[in-house]
């Protein structure tokens, strides 16, 4: 190993394999890496450690991020940004991809906020694993030039796996990273990347499919939109994303949405929530915990009860008794279970 | 914040930690095949700080202990006290990144009582970076 004395990078590190790969890869040049991972309240694995389900395996939900430092041996530093970064989800300068993921607005940003760490941290210049023509939105050459440019960067932000593709940066003008070592990695086949994992004995990373940003997930980016179209109060780094992620929602006015828990964990986790809401439950039966956000009125609680007895072990009865409870106030209430096709209609 | 720090006996007693969950333990962690025993029943191990994080889940807990761990002397030790059990791996696994040790855990009454130790940096051969 070529030891490049003195010299220190500061690189996002999701845990990914190509963020691994890129820190790796200046390692070998002697180059001291510093890691960045940002907290942005939309990972699916802290949505799910949330939910606090006990059987799952806790190497399961680890942080990946933090596994990845770890057998690099570098620090990483995870840095909350929730509330910040609420704002570019709401509103991208650069739009949405598919679903609510603003893939080219989240990277300037965070690298907006590395570029802010640099001075501290001693670092003389950014990395990223990204990776030229690997996805749609964010990692196409325009793309790349765009966040490079936004971000206040230019010249300071060297992709070492697809180095090759792009123009030279300053830490390899200055000789602070030999080029030549850099790589030419490009387009969405994993082979080049799996290649190097071999060869630097990477074993452990996340398989790049799953992902981990829940904006990219069909029915969470739905979840989310209703509630910016409906303006539910919503507070990112708290409980509020991960109820997304949790039950059936069902919209029945512009005020009120209810969400009915699946499972005993998640009837657990609308336990913690139900202080000041109504709250619905078959007494005596299987039944979910159905937790209603808004103040919905007599009609609507009926509706609410109705909803309750269709996911209840009575679903097949004509009539149902269900308990509607808010803090001390208790009602019962008979009425027939749902029919599927009006749930259908107001399923978000 | 207390202020002693018994480094002897801890690590005598550190040999003693209860290993919480068996076989989910990351592999090099201090705790892993000890014998059972809680380490404060005789006082033995004092942590020059506590950091109470329970209902919080990670990686809130490892960003608080990064904090809190900063403002400490290098060598001190740090209690974090946590109710969610993926801090069985991620705090080991921040410790093993940033060079601070992870001494074990033990559980009482559902929560998890981790011990780091901070690292102690060795003087720079390049004074001035």
């Amino acid at each position: 190993m070529t030891a490049l004395t003195g010299i220190k990078a500061l690189g996002l590190i999701s845990g990914g394999l190509d963020s691994t790969l890129a820190a790796r890869v200046l390692m070998e040049q002697g180059i001291e890496v510093h890691g960045l991972n940002f907290s942005t309240g939309f990972c699916s694995n802290d949505q799910r450690r949330a939910l606090g389900r006990a059987d799952e395996e806790p190497h399961r939900l680890r942080n990946e991020a933090l596994r990845a430092g770890a057998d690099l041996g570098i620090e990483v530093e995870i840095v909350p940004v929730e509330k910040d970064y609420f704002g570019i989800v709401v509103n991208p300068k650069f739009g949405h991809g598919a679903h609510m993921n603003p893939c080219i607005d989240c990277r300037i940003f965070m690298l907006r906020k590395a570029k802010g760490r640099m001075e501290e941290v001693g670092a003389h210049f950014l990395f990223t694993g990204e990776v030229l023509g690997q996805r749609p939105m964010s990692q196409h050459l325009a793309a790349l030039q765009t966040i490079e440019k936004e971000a206040g960067l230019e010249g300071l932000l060297l992709r070492p796996l697809s180095a090759h593709h792009l123009p030279e940066t300053l830490p390899e003008r200055r000789g602070w990273v030999d080029r030549a070592r850099l790589l030419s990695i490009a387009g969405r086949s994993r082979r080049g990347q799996l290649a190097l994992a071999q060869t630097f004995q990477i074993a452990e990373f996340p398989q790049p499919s799953g992902g981990c940003c829940s904006l990219t997930d069909d029915t969470f980016s739905r979840r989310l939109r209703d509630v910016l179209d409906h303006q539910v109060p919503f507070e990112p780094g708290t409980q509020d994303p991960v109820l997304l992620k949790v039950g059936r929602h069902f919209r029945v006015s512009h005020q009120v949405k209810v969400v009915v828990g699946r499972d005993e964990a998640e009837n657990q986790f609308l336990e913690r929530l139900r202080g000041g809401k109504w709250c619905f439950e078959v007494p005596g039966a299987g039944s979910p915990l159905v937790l209603a956000q808004g103040d919905p009125d007599d009609d609507l609680r009926k509706l609410i009860a109705a909803i309750t007895a269709r996911y209840s072990s009575r679903r097949a009865e004509d009539s149902v008794e269900v308990q509607a409870t808010k803090d001390d106030r208790i009602e019962t209430i008979r009425v027939a279970p749902a029919a599927d096709t009006y749930l259908e209609q107001c399923r978000i | 914040m207390g202020t002693s720090v018994i480094l002897a006996p801890l690590m005598e007693k550190i040999g003693k930690l209860k290993p919480v969950g068996e076989g989910s333990l990351p592999p090099g962690s201090a705790a892993d095949g000890r014998t059972p025993t809680d380490p404060l029943e005789d006082g033995a191990i004092r942590a020059d700080g506590r950091l109470d994080t329970v209902g919080l889940f990670c990686p809130i807990p490892i960003i608080k202990t990064g904090a809190r761990m900063r403002g400490m002397d290098e060598g001190q030790v740090l209690e974090v006290i946590s109710d969610d059990r993926v801090i069985l791996v991620d705090l080991p696994n921040w410790c093993r990144g940033a060079g601070h040790e992870y001494l074990g855990c033990f559980e009482a009454v559902s929560e998890i009582h981790l011990f780091v130790k901070k690292r102690v940096r060795k003087p720079s051969p390049h004074p001035g970076k």
